[in-house]
C-alpha cells in the first residue's frame, strides 16, 4: 500500500486506537462532569433571597449559590479579623451571612449584585466559602457620571 | 493581492483599536481599567463561535460535495477555532478576577463555552487520530455538536441566572444604549479587526492546508507508482 | 501515511492546558480561596489588561511558530520524496 511506512504501519495503529480510545475517555468523562456539576446541584445557577428560605431543596449543610444586594450599613467585621458578618436583601426578605476570608472592593459597590457560594448551618446563617461579585448590567462611563452628579 | 489588502488592513485596525482601547475610550464607573478588556474578550468570543459554525457548515458541505475544498475550510476554522475559544476562556478568566473576585465559577455561559472548547478539542482528535473518510465523518458531528452550542453560549446570560450580564449588543439585546457611544464605538472597532484578522487567518491557513493536501496526494502518488 | 505525526506541537499545546484544566476541576475551591489579594489601585486593573493583551500575543506568536515549523516539516517532506525519486531513476 505505501512502501516507505509499512514496517511501522501495526505499531501505528495500535498507537493510535490507545489515543483515540484515551482521548474519547477523557472528553465523555469531562463532557459528564461537566452536565453533572451544572445540573446536579442546582437548575439555576443561584437562588434569591427569597427562594433560598423558601425552597426545600437548599437544605442546610448542601452547597448553594445565593444572590443579593448588600444590605447598606449591615456590614461587621472585627478589627484585624477575617471573619465579616453581613446581611444581603433581593428587595423582600433578608438573609444573615458571614464570610471568613479577602472581600473584593467591588462588593461594596452599590451597584453590585453578590453571589455568595456556601451553605447555610443550622441556626439559618449562611456560611459563605466565595464571594463572587456580579457585573453590572450596563458600563456607565466615568465623566458621565460625574456630570451627573452636579446636575 | 486579497492577502496583502486583508493583513495591512487588520495590522491597520490593530493598531487603531489599540488607541482606542488604551488612550480613548471612557473608564467605566465601577469596573474601572479592567471593564476595557471587554473590548478583547467579547470580539474574541464572537470570532470563537463564529468559527465552530464554519466548521459545521464546510463539514456538512463536504459531506454532500465530496470536495476537499470544504474540507479544508472545516478543517482550517478548527484550528483557528481552537486558538480563539482558548483565548476567550484565558482573557475570560483574567477579567473574572478583577470584575467578580474569582478566575472561574460554574456559571451557565463559562460552563457551556468550556463544552465549546472541548468540542474544538474533540474535533482536532478525531481528525488527527483518524484520517480518510470515517474519520471525517465524525469529525463533522462533532462540529455540529459544536453548531448547536454556540447560539446556546450566546444565550446562556438570556435564558439562564448567570454572572455575566445580559446581552450588551446584537439583535436580541434587550436593553437600548446599554453603552456609552465611545464604548459602542470602540466595540464595534473592535469586533471589525478581530473579524478582518480572522478572515486574514482563514485565507492564509486555507491555502497553507491546499498544499498540505497536494503534498498528501504527491506522496500517495509516488508511493503507489513507483 | 508519512511518518511524521500531523499538528504534533498542537497536540501537546491542548495536553497542556487540558492538564490545568483538569487541575481546576479536581482543586476548584483550593485555587480560589488560595489566591486572595485584592487591591483597589487604578494600576492594578491596567495589570489585568496588559495581561489580558500578553496573552493574545503569546497565542499568535505560537500559532505562527507551529505553522513555521509545518512548514519546515513539509520540506522535510519534499526533500525525502526528491531523493526516494532520484533513487527509483
Amino acid at each position: 500500500m505505501e512502501p516507505f511506512t509499512d514496517t511501522q504501519q501495526p505499531h501505528f495503529l495500535n498507537r493510535n486506537k490507545i489515543r483515540i480510545f484515551l482521548a474519547s475517555i477523557v472528553l465523555i468523562g469531562a463532557l459528564i462532569y461537566f452536565a453533572v456539576i451544572t445540573f446536579q446541584s442546582a437548575m439555576v445557577y443561584y437562588y434569591t433571597v427569597s427562594e433560598i428560605q423558601e425552597e426545600p431543596a437548599t437544605l442546610p449543610g448542601r452547597m448553594v449559590r445565593v444572590s443579593g444586594k448588600l444590605v447598606p450599613d449591615s456590614f461587621n467585621r472585627d478589627q484585624g479579623s477575617t471573619l465579616a458578618f453581613f446581611e444581603l436583601t433581593d428587595g423582600e426578605n433578608v438573609l444573615i451571612a458571614q464570610h471568613d476570608g479577602i472581600i473584593p472592593d467591588l462588593f461594596f459597590n452599590e451597584h453590585s449584585e453578590i453571589i455568595l457560594e456556601g451553605s447555610h448551618d443550622p441556626s439559618d446563617r449562611f456560611i459563605s466559602h466565595n464571594v463572587i461579585v456580579k457585573c453590572p448590567s450596563k458600563y456607565v462611563a466615568m465623566e458621565e457620571e460625574s456630570k451627573l452628579d452636579t446636575q | 493581492m486579497i492577502r496583502s489588502a486583508l493583513f495591512l488592513l487588520s495590522f491597520v485596525s490593530t493598531l487603531v483599536l489599540i488607541y482606542l482601547i488604551f488612550m480613548w475610550v471612557p473608564t467605566e464607573r465601577t469596573l474601572g481599567i479592567s471593564q476595557r478588556i471587554f473590548y478583547v474578550h467579547v470580539p474574541i468570543g464572537w470570532v470563537g463561535m463564529v468559527s465552530i459554525v464554519v466548521v459545521g457548515v464546510a463539514s456538512v458541505v463536504h459531506l454532500i460535495t465530496r470536495n476537499n475544498f470544504w474540507d479544508a475550510i472545516a478543517y482550517s476554522a478548527a484550528e483557528l477555532g481552537i486558538i480563539f475559544a482558548t483565548l476567550i476562556l484565558l482573557t475570560g478568566a483574567i477579567w473574572a478576577k478583577p470584575a467578580w473576585g474569582v478566575w472561574w465559577t460554574w456559571d451557565p455561559k463559562l460552563t457551556t463555552t468550556l463544552i465549546l472548547w472541548f468540542i474544538y478539542v474533540g474535533y482536532l482528535m478525531v481528525r488527527t487520530f483518524s484520517q480518510g473518510p470515517t474519520g471525517r465523518m465524525y469529525a463533522s458531528a462533532v462540529a455540529l455538536l459544536g453548531a448547536i452550542d454556540a447560539p446556546i453560549i450566546y444565550l446562556a446570560s438570556v435564558w439562564w441566572r448567570s454572572a455575566h450580564p445580559p446581552l450588551n449588543i446584537g439583535p436580541l439585546a434587550e436593553q437600548e444604549m446599554s453603552l456609552d457611544s465611545r464604548m459602542l464605538i470602540t466595540l464595534f472597532v473592535a469586533i471589525v479587526t478581530f473579524t478582518v484578522f480572522y478572515i486574514y487567518l482563514m485565507v492564509e491557513r486555507f491555502n497553507f492546508r491546499r498544499v498540505e493536501d497536494k503534498l498528501d496526494e504527491v506522496h500517495q502518488y509516488v508511493s503507489v507508482n513507483l | 501515511m508519512f511518518p511524521l505525526i500531523y499538528n504534533n506541537f498542537l497536540f501537546r499545546l491542548v495536553a497542556f492546558f487540558s492538564v490545568l484544566l483538569g487541575l481546576y476541576i479536581l482543586f476548584p475551591f483550593q485555587i480560589v480561596s488560595a489566591d486572595g489579594h485584592s487591591s483597589n489601585d487604578t494600576n492594578s486593573g491596567l495589570n489585568y489588561l496588559f495581561a489580558v493583551f500578553f496573552v493574545i500575543w503569546i497565542f499568535f506568536f505560537g500559532y505562527i511558530f507551529f505553522l513555521t515549523r509545518r512548514i519546515k516539516e513539509m520540506k522535510k517532506e519534499v526533500d525525502f520524496l526528491k531523493e526516494e525519486l532520484d533513487k527509483k531513476e
